[in-house]
């Protein structure tokens, strides 16, 4: 009787020991390789830090400002991320909670441009940021977040579920305006959803490579992820400087997982009516 | 209070598109670009009086900024020597991921705004560019392009179908086989370019040597994609001829001759450039790699460190030339005379190019540079050959230039069919007929019988 829990217990360990390992590998291997040089990147299995760190950040240097990338990417990915949250979040309130004309047409529109693969629409979204004037900088990356369609649809549906018309009432009778109930109200009661998306949002936003490369004409303007790609370069491997690019890329992301992970879990308990 | 947050951002919605609106019916692209034109212009005239009064020789003073995209990083070697030269002159230099070039340069150009003053345009879609028209004609009055000392093929290439000159190269690409001198020795009784050159004169002699080398447990070729370099050269017409596709009977050969490679396990069985194939170079079991001259420059070189003087180059069964990197200038360009400035130091000047080709090793596009350069020393790394006589020979002995704007993808939709098919995942005509289907897929206007 008493062993078999231990048993059960030690297999389960073991088990999420072993999934543990297979996911925290690989990133053990890129910060690892970040301190080899390239050829021992290429022909060895490396475990151990290596002794090219200097060697590899002066290379990266050498091709491009990696910091600078690091600070584009920054400006542009944070306030995407909020504006994608935030106006999400509304739009959503809408769709969910108030009956107009034309709602359906609506949100028809916003499920139909989710489908739209980005690179159908590049040409043309190239072609909209120059009569704009805004090439070479950081708002046709940041503006979109006013609109972006998946979360939108994403927390519409979380609305739909864990606000309930009742309470909005009640808010009504007592004197709330529409904006008021969605700004104390409805966001703090969705705050887990939209954690969620911005997760995924900072990180869509993060890596787009295409956008700002066709978009941005100055070296110094440019994101990590189009910095991490000139450092390879044309018939060279600087495998070393791009693994270490992709360390220092990577620790944002890791930073944000951390910090939103613990709202995620406290979204299980999402809603109101508890 | 909702009405006013209401009236607030209909005002702002309507004010921005009324913004915008503005914007597309004044064309903001021409005004900016006249700005700059004019003030160029203004420049300009004061150095044309300069020029007229002192004839070539000492530079006229140049200043502004030049933009340059490249897909790599070799122009900015250039840039110091330059700059003594036109210390006034800013270089910007953007190098775009080769990959990505195409995509990034069609928007650009297609609006205007924004393009650089000179962008280069890689072997792949070279031919693309020269007849799209982008690139300015470099015998027009203001350039004057002076070419009998540029190598033929580098001029071939750079001139479009009505005979107009728009791009030249810094650099050419003659190929070799880059062999093993103590693997030869071992396995082929002899470690002589020429013995070994002579071995290797046709592909089933290639063939057969790579089943001596077998029997030694020696892997003749890296990877058999590499022999694609040369094997592209050995055709007897360019992938397309009047808008419909040719399949040369040679890229058949090819084909059996890549599923021999695959099947009896004579290369390494994987890619170019993944992480073995570079590793190779200090292998004890590789014996060849088919590279042209950038092979030995980015490959071989940099990575031989217990092989140094252990590699050699010889003829493979055809000479050839394969890849290389051109540069036009830009048609609208606002600042033409500070781009030929550059691009005549980068590709015409033979002294330029011969302390170029000097310190970086790299074969120029300049046969005096050349010649100058083989006679000095041999390189350490393949034993004392020097490998600018063997490329001056090389280019002497180059069949016509084969070029196409379609090379990049068919020569990958190719690549990508023949892997299939030396792997056994289809036969040979379901192969091709997928490689038709391919082509017909990424260019539609294509006559593919």
């Amino acid at each position: 009787m008493n062993k078999k829990p231990t048993f059960s217990l030690a297999l389960m360990y073991g088990f999420l020991i072993i999934l543990l390992i297979v996911s925290l590998v690989p990133f053990y291997l890129m910060i690892i390789n970040g301190t080899h040089n390239s050829f021992d990147i290429v022909t060895k299995l490396n475990l151990l830090p290596g002794y090219s760190l200097k060697d590899n950040y002066l290379t990266m240097q050498s091709h491009v400002n990696i910091w600078r990338g690091f600070v584009n990417s920054l400006c542009i990915t944070i306030p995407y991320t909020l504006l994608s949250g935030y106006f999400g979040a509304m739009t959503a309130f809408g769709f969910a909670k108030y009956n107009f004309y034309g709602k359906k047409f609506l949100f028809g529109i916003v499920m139909a441009s989710m489908m739209i693969p980005t690179q159908v629409t590049l040409i043309g979204f190239y072609h909209l940021n120059l009569r704009l004037g805004l090439l070479n900088s950081y708002w046709p990356f940041i503006i979109p977040g006013l609109a972006n369609a998946t979360t939108v649809f994403f927390l519409r549906a979380i609305v739909v579920q864990s606000i309930s018309d009742n309470m909005l009432e009640a808010a009504r009778i007592e004197g709330c305006s529409e904006g008021y109930i969605f700004n104390h109200i409805v966001l703090p009661c969705i705050m887990p959803g939209v954690f969620t998306m911005s997760i995924f949002n900072f990180v869509a936003s993060w890596n787009n490579y295409i956008g700002p490369l066709i978009i941005m004409t100055r070296n110094e303007m440019y994101t990590m992820p189009v910095m991490i790609a000139m450092i390879k370069g044309l018939y060279l491997s600087n495998y070393g400087a791009m693994y270490l690019a992709i360390a220092i890329s990577v620790i944002p992301i890791i930073l944000v997982f951390c910090f939103f992970s613990k709202y995620i879990i406290n979204g299980l308990t999402v809603g109101v009516d508890k | 209070m909702c009405k006013k947050i209401v009236i607030l951002i209909l005002t702002v919605v309507i004010g921005l598109t009324l913004i915008s609106c503005n914007k597309t019916t004044t064309p903001a692209a021409p005004t900016d670009k006249e700005k700059s034109t004019t003030s160029e212009k203004s420049t300009d005239d004061t150095s044309k009086t300069d020029n007229t009064s002192q004839p070539e020789k000492k530079p006229e003073i140049l200043s502004g900024t030049l933009e340059i995209w490249s897909s790599g990083e070799e122009l900015g070697r250039f840039v110091k020597g330059f700059n003594e030269i036109y210390p006034d002159i800013t270089i910007n230099i953007t190098v775009v991921p080769n990959a990505d070039f195409i995509a990034k340069l069609t928007p650009t150009l297609a609006s205007g705004q924004g393009a650089p003053d000179i962008f280069t345009g890689e072997s792949d879609y070279v031919k693309y560019l020269v007849e799209a028209g982008y690139w300015d004609d470099l015998r027009l009055e203001q350039y004057q392009a002076k070419t009998e000392d540029v190598w033929e093929y580098i001029v071939s290439v750079g001139t479009d179908a009505g005979g107009v000159l728009r791009a030249l190269s810094w650099q050419s690409s003659p190929g070799s086989i880059m062999y093993r001198r103590d693997l030869a020795l071992d396995a082929l009784g002899t470690d002589d370019p020429q013995e070994v050159g002579a071995m290797l004169a046709t592909n089933e002699e290639m063939l057969k040597v790579a089943e001596k080398l077998k029997a030694k447990d020696i892997k003749m070729f890296a990877s058999w994609q590499d022999i694609f370099n040369m094997q592209f050269s050995n055709r007897k017409q360019p992938w397309v001829v009047d808008d419909k596709l040719i399949i040369d009977d040679s890229m058949l050969e090819f084909m059996d001759m890549a599923k021999i490679i695959m099947e009896k396990g004579y290369d390494l069985g994987v890619d170019p450039w993944a992480p073995e194939w570079i590793a190779a170079v200090e292998s004890k079991d590789t014996f060849c790699y088919v590279l042209p001259s950038w092979g030995y420059q980015f490959v071989v070189k940099p990575g031989a460190n217990t092989t140094k003087g252990k590699w050699a180059m010889c003829q493979g069964p055809v000479p050839y030339v394969k890849g290389g990197t051109w540069l036009g200038i830009y048609k609208d360009s606002p600042n033409k005379k500070l781009a030929w400035a550059f691009l005549e130091y980068c590709c015409l000047n033979a002294k330029v190019l011969q302390d170029y080709g000097a310190e970086y090793g790299e074969f120029v596009s300049v046969k005096s540079a050349n010649h100058a350069l083989a006679k000095g020393e041999g390189e350490e790394v393949l034993g004392g050959q020097n490998p600018f006589v063997f490329y001056n020979e090389q280019m002497n002995k180059l069949p016509a230039d084969l070029m196409t704007g379609y090379d990049g993808t068919i020569n990958g939709a190719f690549l990508s069919t023949t892997k299939d098919y030396a792997t056994g995942v289809l036969d040979k005509d379901a192969a091709i007929a997928q490689f038709k289907e391919d082509v017909k897929n990424a260019y539609p206007d294509l006559t593919i019988e």
